[in-house]
């Protein structure tokens, strides 16, 4: 791991990303963060701020169950501990940079928020050549409140799984993922809610264009009383892309009083994209509030024709329009600083 | 809880079994036994091939294992094929006393009320349909209402063609396995331009021990026609699972629209989940242009309940519904729902689905939604709700919609309820007894679906609907 | 001189025809008031006007400041001065209002080659014409319509068209959902834009609201063409014998 530590990142931050990060703003502008970066899944970070611990823990094989140009790639997944032992004063920014192309890379972070901590945490994975990533990320909350936000600076030859398992035990975890182009992206979620008074939300914004395929496969088990679970999605489709969303929620013998919603939403620009939507659910408690919708449609015509009486482009009621369409996520990110970065990037 | 718990173990009413003389195939399923039951119904060739082509095919397929169900691996050898009442039947004078007597008691009596409600009736007992009432009344405006077999008989063009064409005979296992034994069934033709007089409505019974029901029923209902069709169904109180698996075509030409109504009330099993009857079914239409079909069941019975009444809207403007109201209680697991796949331009759908699960009862909606890339503008609006009523009862909603057209707008909408303590008490306070309170928030529930029943059938859903639940309050 | 020419016009919505063979002048300053019963086509001559896409122009031409009218894309229509309040706004939920107001001012603007104005600029023009109509600056913090009550949103339309400052302002049933006050209001603020030089097209089915905004030119559309043209007398004479006279 240390060939990774020694290799000079600043040429690929400053040259190479930076188109991607949407011209003249770099991440870095946005002061008020407290920065980590992280190359190829190696994290350079020595311990430098003392509300986070972070820990080296094993070095696994993992081998890729998802092919890239046709080959199943064997890894060693480096695992790290990331503890937020005190409560940051700041935001948390993961910058997860991703070198080579046609190569698979994979990273594996155990992040841990108890005792009464209230941490935002934004994850951006930046890489522009083409190659397969794949993001083990383990939460563990206890009495805690994490707000987990997400936005991806891939292009659309790179292929991104990400793998969420989410423990919740008194506490609150959301999450809002903004997913734009990949060739092939997933995210796969699995969160358990162990404890009673333990909630997830997990929000996401799809924006695929030309033949990008995206998934949110996101499974929710209530364990216990008094949980709640709310996934919403919302779909922006052109081209021939095909977005699916395949929500499960459980909701368990013992977890009375416990409420569960999964919202899909699509907006498809283009007549040759798709949305397959499966929003299930598995009741085997009566006493519970659980339910589900999904719209697909077009942009409203009468809504258009209003704006366009008001002196606007099509052009720019399209844009006004899919904003607000994205507007009720990204409020969902509690905090101020990030929110501006996605309304400035996405 | 206890208010509610012990509401449903009221007993299952058309539990008896009427002692007539049958002739029954022994147990077992081979090449022979189809050539046997072809034989005694006396076939044309090009059916006894379609049956032997079906039986082939499935003999490679296998028993489908992706729905939310779970049942003792059902032995194909251990059932009969065919059963039917000795006595050969000319006219329904010569019906026997005690099988006109069982449809008395099931409240289905095949002379004079019916004559009063403008019903005509086909009745099938085990393997055969004993008796169709109104044969020469309707056949004066050209319709034909008669059992599979004397359509075999006697409209062999008419079945030849539609046979299959809209199940395939290989379409899945159950309906590959109905194709190579099916026995008896309904068959209905609707000329052009005409409104069928009277309600059609075919009665089964299954009566006979390890017999399995394979009844077909095939719908045609040619251009600018329309039919409603309603089908009612039970069997006797017996300790070992009987399999029915029946397959239903319905063909609706342009500007013609079918209404299907089914009463399902097979014997449910025990509250041990012991006996009862596994239903397998495979209902499908298909719709021309401005053509419309409507699916409304109520399926209170059977230990499993597997079926899919789907609409193919191929023509431009067709138009496919869906009503269901499903209720397992005791053991009962029901695995339902619906396809609506979308082809032509400007079609519309509706599905309303209401579950409800007492006792021990699993109630799955499973429905496909699909829009075809050519299927402009086009429509659909789901709502599938559940009310469960019990702690150990469970409800599953898997609604898969896939679209492939931006101009094609989709709606889903679903909720679980139950009924609360806190619900009953406030209704008993005003003075009502638990039952009734219990009787009235189903009834609310369920209303959407009941008010498509016509009219007799709807009287007899409800009070399905309260027996079943009956015992689930005390 | 002229503003609007309307010249033979025929057209179809769905399939059916609608208006057949209408003509109407409106010269700069004049207030007209076209009435008619209930499918008539006065909406639908409001539609053609600014563009609709449910309106399918079979024959006939418009033409507004000497430009061909229907050449347009509705957005040009309204850059140049064509402004509809609807008879029912549209909701637009997640478009906040006060961003809305400021994004068309400055796009007219920017189509008049007219530097932006600035929020602080923007903004004391919206609170000048808030407190004056007694607007509630809450409806600006909300979505557009939002959730609006009927008088909100036709407060709402007034609000865009005073500081769009159109040409020709086409009314659509201004009057309906709203009540003596609110109507009032609504008259006195359309009053305000009545220089001699702007135009107003009042599209009714009631009187009432001429009672608020006098007309000069009174019309009385019926079958998909103008019928009677006259002074307010007419208004009067259909108090008396309702339509069916006509």
């Amino acid at each position: 791991m240390d060939e990774f530590k020694n290799f000079d990142y600043s040429d690929v931050i400053n040259k190479k990303y930076k188109f991607l990060l949407g011209g003249d703003l770099d991440v870095d502008d946005y002061k008020d963060f407290y920065n980590i970066n992280v190359f190829n899944g190696v994290p350079d970070y020595n311990n430098e701020y003392d509300f986070l611990k972070l820990e080296y823990v094993d070095d696994i094989p993992f081998t890729s169950l998802i092919p890239l140009n046709d080959e199943f790639y064997n890894l060693r997944l480096m695992q790290y501990n990331f503890e937020i032992i005190l409560q940051p004063d700041k935001p948390i920014v993961i910058k997860n940079y991703y070198t080579g192309s046609g190569v698979a890379i994979a990273s594996d972070f155990n992040i841990q928020c108890k005792n009464n901590i209230k941490a935002d945490l934004l994850e951006l994975n930046i890489s522009s050549a083409d190659k397969l990533i794949v993001n083990n990320r383990n939460f563990s909350i206890e009495e805690s409140f994490l707000n987990y936000s997400r936005m991806d600076f891939i292009d659309n030859e790179t292929s991104i799984f990400n793998n969420y398992n989410v423990s919740v035990g008194v506490g609150k975890f959301e999450s809002v993922l903004t997913d734009k182009q990949g060739k092939v992206s997933i995210n796969f979620w699995d969160i358990n809610l162990n404890k009673p008074d333990s909630t997830a939300e997990v929000s996401g914004i799809v924006e695929l264009n030309s033949a990008d395929r995206h998934g949110n496969v996101c499974k929710i088990n209530h364990l216990k009383n008094e949980t709640g679970s709310k996934q919403e999605f919302r779909h922006i489709l052109n081209g021939t892309s095909y977005a699916m969303y395949d929500g499960d929620s459980h909701i368990a013998v013992g977890a009375q009083d416990s409420s569960s919603s999964q919202i899909s939403k699509a907006i498809m620009l283009s007549n040759n994209s798709r949305i397959l939507n499966k929003p299930r659910l598995n009741i085997h408690n009566s006493n519970v509030k659980a339910t589900h919708g999904a719209t697909v449609g077009k942009l409203n015509n009468d809504d258009i024709f209003y704006m366009k009486q008001r002196g606007l482009s099509t052009k720019l009621v399209e844009e006004i329009l899919l904003e607000a369409f994205k507007k009720d996520i990204l409020d969902r990110i509690h905090n101020q600083e990030i929110r501006s970065f996605f309304h400035d990037k996405g | 809880m206890d208010l509610l718990d012990k509401h449903i173990s009221a007993g299952y009413k058309l539990g008896f079994t009427t002692d007539v003389e049958s002739e029954t195939l022994p147990a077992g399923l081979n090449i022979e036994v189809i050539k046997k039951i072809s034989e005694l119904k006396k076939e044309p060739p090009w059916l006894l091939d379609f049956r032997i082509k079906s039986y082939n095919k499935w003999v490679s397929q296998v028993e489908p294992n992706w729905a939310n169900i779970e049942h003792q691996k059902i032995d194909y050898q251990n059932i009969s094929y065919f059963s039917k009442p000795k006595k050969k039947i000319a006219s329904l004078d010569e019906v026997d006393e005690s099988i006109l007597k069982t449809y008395e008691r099931l409240g289905i009596p095949l002379e004079e009320q019916k004559i009063l409600a403008g019903v005509a009736v086909d009745a099938v007992f085990d393997s055969v349909s004993v008796v169709t009432t109104f044969h020469e009344h309707l056949k004066e405006k050209g319709v034909i209402f008669c059992s599979i077999s004397e359509a075999a008989q006697n409209y062999p063009e008419l079945l030849k063609k539609y046979l299959g064409s809209v199940v395939p005979y290989a379409d899945n296992f159950f309906a590959t396995l109905n194709s190579a034994v099916f026995t008896d069934g309904t068959f209905v033709y609707i000329p052009k331009n005409t409104r069928c007089p009277m309600e059609l409505s075919t009665y089964f019974r299954i009566n006979a021990q390890n017999t399995g029901q394979f009844e077909r029923t095939l719908i045609i209902a040619d251009e600018g026609s329309y039919v409603s069709y309603n089908e009612g169904c039970s069997a006797p109180v017996r300790d070992e699972n009987q399999l029915h698996a029946a397959v239903v075509e319905l063909i609706a030409h342009k500007d013609a629209h079918i209404k299907y109504s089914t009463i399902q009330n097979w014997y449910p099993g025990d509250e041990n989940g012991k006996g009862g009857i596994f239903n397998f079914v495979t209902k499908r239409g298909i719709c021309h242009e401005n053509a419309k079909i409507s699916w409304t069941q109520v399926e209170t019975g059977s230990a499993i309940t597997w079926k899919y009444p789907s609409c193919i809207l191929k023509g431009d403007n067709s138009v496919g519904e869906f009503y269901s109201v499903a209720l397992t209680s005791l053991m009962q697991q029901a695995d339902t729902g619906t396809k609506m796949i979308h082809i032509g331009k400007n079609t519309k759908s509706t599905i309303i689905s209401k579950g409800i699960s007492g006792l021990k009862g699993k109630n799955s909606y499973r429905g496909l939604v699909q829009f075809n890339s050519k299927a402009d503008n086009s429509r659909n609006f789901s709502q599938c709700d559940s009310l469960l009523i019990g702690d150990e009862c469970s409800a599953h909603t898997f609604p898969y919609i896939d679209t492939k057209n931006n101009s094609s707008v989709v709606e889903h909408e679903a909720t679980t309820s139950k009924i609360s303590d806190e619900q009953l008490f406030y209704i008993r306070q005003r003075g009502i007894n638990p039952e009734d309170a219990v009787s009235m928030i189903v009834n609310g529930f369920c209303k959407e679906v009941l008010n498509e029943l016509p009219m007799e059938f709807a009287v007899e859903a409800r009070e399905l609907l309260n027996l079943s639940l009956e015992g689930s309050v005390g | 001189m002229e503003l609007l020419n309307i010249n033979n016009l025929k057209v179809e919505v769905e399939d059916k025809k609608i208006i057949d063979g209408l003509n109407l002048n409106i010269k700069r300053g004049e207030v007209h008031a076209l009435m008619g019963q209930n499918g008539c086509g006065k909406s639908t001559l409001a539609k053609t006007i600014t563009g609709h896409f449910s309106v399918k122009v079979l024959g006939g031409e418009i033409t507004y400041r000497n430009k061909d009218l229907l050449q347009m894309e509705p957005e040009e229509r309204a850059n140049r001065g064509i402004f509809m309040s609807f008879q029912s706004p549209r909701e637009i939920p997640g478009v906040n209002n006060l961003y809305f107001l400021k994004t068309i001012i400055n796009v007219k603007r920017e189509f008049e080659g007219k530097d932006d104005l600035s929020s602080v600029e923007i903004m004391k023009k919206i609170k000048d014409l808030t407190s004056d109509l007694q607007i509630n600056n809450d409806i600006l913090k909300r979505y557009v319509n939002d959730g609006f009550s009927g008088g909100e949103k036709k407060t709402n339309e007034l609000l865009q068209m005073l500081l769009l400052e159109p040409d020709l302002i086409i009314l659509d049933e201004i009057d309906s959902g709203l009540d003596i006050d609110a109507l009032k209001k609504v008259g006195e603020g359309v009053n305000k834009l009545l220089d001699g030089k702007r135009s107003i097209l009042i599209i009714t089915h009631y009187k009432r609201v001429l009672d608020y905004i006098k007309p000069n030119f009174v019309h009385i559309m019926s079958g998909g063409k103008i019928v009677e043209s006259g002074g307010i007398e007419i208004v009067d004479r259909l108090e008396e014998s309702g339509y069916g006279r006509i």
